[in-house]
């Protein structure tokens, strides 16, 4: 090669400085930007989200309220009309008991009327459907992340170590794996149902909490799995071996140098294990041993709904908008999921 | 031992290590509850709940009770049920069985033959518009629950315009609905995963061969590629037939089908332990032994894989 002048390095080295690589990160918005019905979903969620949140905010009427008056009320378009009060409501939290007061000062006694009909004890279901709604994204929310909790840690913990301990901690996976956990789930949410007061009293469970933990230790086997074969491959990179030479602990190189790594595909996971979590709340709920009255959840208001089919009577509101409201969640984060992982692994691509 | 012999033996060992695991676990699950299966018999006199106890065993100290039970398992005899007097679960199971087994397998030859030529269309139309409106399809049958299409379509098609009856058990027309909400979602993976699979084969070399020496397309699909397209529905079957089992617990409900889904839900929710310990031991013994059939055909499709233990 021919020496070069001072000059034209200088030249080249500002050309490079200009140039910028594409992170992981930036290939990834850049794929994602594209995927129509991935951004559309991920504005419903993001929407339906600050909708549920805020709920309590907003001047719904309660959502257990019992007006044996309005039974069966089809939808109608009374926007706006007088009268509740904070009685009417159940078991508030501290936050949205702060809320529902701040509601009441920022729209006096003002509520939306049953716009899109009543159930069967004259209950909003306008108002029943957002309140569910609250329930079941955390049911989504909190029993997936203790999932991703668990499958992190026992995937990363399985592949970091190898060997008969990877191989033990796999086959108790395998054997897991072969037991049909919703049955069991079933089981145990019946005897646990049983124990309630038990369970409340001694360790301060509630109800809620039970049903988080339950679901989010049956959900995290493909977690460890995915987990796992990423960190298997990933032990032996240059980097890993690098900060073993240097001293590193097994924790720190964990932490800093395996984790950050396996990110994306947990993302992914993470995305598309919600759906499947939430779709459970609204299996047990509705039969009955999922959420609890006065407690609703989208599966309850779907029970509802089909208990209140007879040939008499048509009440399709009943039927048909808790279904949408689970429905499209539901197809959106699937939407989210998928997009996501095109996104973050092109090679997966119509998996 | 021939291996195909011994990789039974080591399946069936699994299988009844499994089966052990669950029985342990529910045993001890039912007797962890404070005063018993009989405690919510209202205003029961204490020599009525003594005799009770007495005719179900549960007098006796724990683990006498545990071995007794397991020694009645291992004979095939469940016991006798709880709550429906003057039956034993195995009559029960023996009742409920063979509507169940009817509506799954109904379902998943409906999820196959939905399922399979939307696949392969997709596959065929990659990225036009048929495609893009099947996959869009199989997303939201994926998403869906099964409960949610039900409500729909009994709306539709028993309120509106009613060609189905409402629900019970009687001719093939009370099974026509239930088995559709049950296998639709199936349906919707089988479509995703034989497009996957087709994909996957078309682009391969002989398949090229094939379109070269001038064979019709039809015949390069239906001869050459689906043989091989079809690998990830044939594994997916396992987890399949576990989830319609699931399934039919939420339809046999809606549809007020007694199977055997309907008795365990009745029975967690009546605290019927023994029918309850009964249906798990049961579904989960099904699903294994259907995991294993479906590993077999596998083997037998696709000569590069061994059977492993």
């Amino acid at each position: 090669m021919k020496p070069r002048s001072q000059e034209e390095l200088e030249r080249l080295l500002s050309e490079a400085a200009k140039v910028r690589g594409n992170s992981l990160w930036k290939d990834a918005m850049r794929r994602f930007k594209k995927n129509f019905a991935a951004k559309i979903s991920l504005w419903f969620l993001v929407l339906l989200s600050l909708l549920s949140f805020f709920t309590p905010l907003l001047p719904f009427a309660p959502p257990a309220r019992v007006r044996l008056s309005e039974q069966f009320q089809a939808p109608k378009l009374e926007l706006i009309r007088e009268g509740w009060s904070k009685a009417e409501y159940h078991d508030l939290g501290w936050l949205s008991s702060k809320m529902v007061d701040l509601r009441a000062s920022l729209f006096g006694t003002k509520e939306i009327g049953p716009i899109l009909g009543t159930d069967s004890k004259g209950r909003c279901l306008l108002s029943r459907i957002l309140w569910g709604g609250r329930v079941s994204l955390l049911v989504g929310l909190v029993a997936t992340l203790v999932s991703l909790l668990v499958g992190v840690s026992y995937g990363a913990l399985s592949g970091y170590f190898g060997g008969w301990v990877d191989n033990l901690m796999m086959r108790i996976v395998d054997v897991l794996y072969s037991i049909p956990f919703i049955f069991l789930v079933i089981f145990l949410m019946t005897v646990l149902r049983e124990n309630q007061d038990l369970l409340e009293q001694r360790f301060g469970l509630d109800r809620m909490m039970l049903f988080f933990a339950v679901i989010g230790l049956v959900y995290w086997l493909t977690m460890a799995r995915v987990v796992r074969g990423q960190v298997l491959s990933l032990k032996h990179k240059e980097f890993v071996e690098a900060a073993e030479v240097m001293g590193a602990s097994t924790w720190r190189i964990l932490r800093q140098h395996l984790v950050p790594n396996v990110l994306s595909i947990v993302i992914v996971y993470l995305t598309l294990t919600i759906p499947r979590v939430m779709l459970f709340e609204a299996f047990l709920s509705f039969l009955g041993l999922g959420v609890q009255p006065p407690d609703v959840s989208w599966g309850i208001l779907a029970a509802g709904g089909i208990d209140a089919i007879n040939p008499i009577h048509v009440y399709w509101w009943f039927v048909l908008f808790p279904g949408l409201a689970l429905g499209f969640t539901l197809v959106a984060l699937n939407f989210l999921g998928d997009g996501l992982r095109d996104a973050l692994d092109p090679k997966l691509k119509d998996r | 031992m021939p291996p195909f012999l011994r990789f039974l033996f080591k399946r069936f060992l699994w299988m009844l290590a499994t089966l052990w695991v669950v029985f342990t676990v529910s045993f001890f699950l039912m007797r962890a509850i404070p005063g018993g299966p009989f405690a919510s018999e209202r205003n029961a006199p204490p020599e009525v709940e003594a005799n009770l106890r007495k005719k179900y065993g549960i007098d006796r100290p724990l683990f006498e009770q545990y071995l007794r039970t397991g020694v009645m398992l291992l004979q095939g005899d469940f016991g006798p049920s709880f709550k429906m007097e003057d039956y034993s679960v195995n009559e029960v199971i023996a009742e409920g069985l063979p509507k169940s087994a009817s509506l799954g397998i109904l379902a998943l030859w409906i999820a196959l033959l939905l399922g399979l030529p939307a696949g392969i269309l997709g596959a065929i139309h990659r990225g036009k518009l048929t495609d893009n409106l099947l996959m869009f399809l199989a997303t939201a049958g994926i998403a869906l629950p099964n409960f949610v299409i039900a409500s729909i379509l009994i709306l539709f098609f028993v309120i509106l315009i009613p060609v189905f009856p409402p629900g019970g058990w009687g001719g093939f027309s009370h099974l026509i609905l239930p088995a559709f909400c049950l296998g639709a979602p199936f349906a919707a993976y089988v479509a995703r995963l034989t497009r996957t699979g087709m994909l996957e084969i078309l682009g391969q070399d002989y398949i090229r061969t094939a379109r070269a020496k001038g064979l019709s397309e039809s015949k390069v699909i239906l001869r050459h590629a689906l043989k091989g397209g079809l690998l990830p529905v044939v594994s997916f079957l396992g987890p399949a037939i576990a989830g319609i089992l699931t399934g039919s617990l939420v339809i046999e409900r809606i549809f007020f089908i007694p199977g055997l889904g309907t008795h365990f839900v009745q029975s967690a929710i009546n605290r019927d332990y023994t029918l309850a310990m009964g249906c798990v031991l049961l579904f989960t013994a099904l699903v294994y032994a259907m995991n294993l059939l479906v590993d077999i055909c596998y083997t037998v499709l696709d000569p590069r894989v061994g059977l492993e233990g």
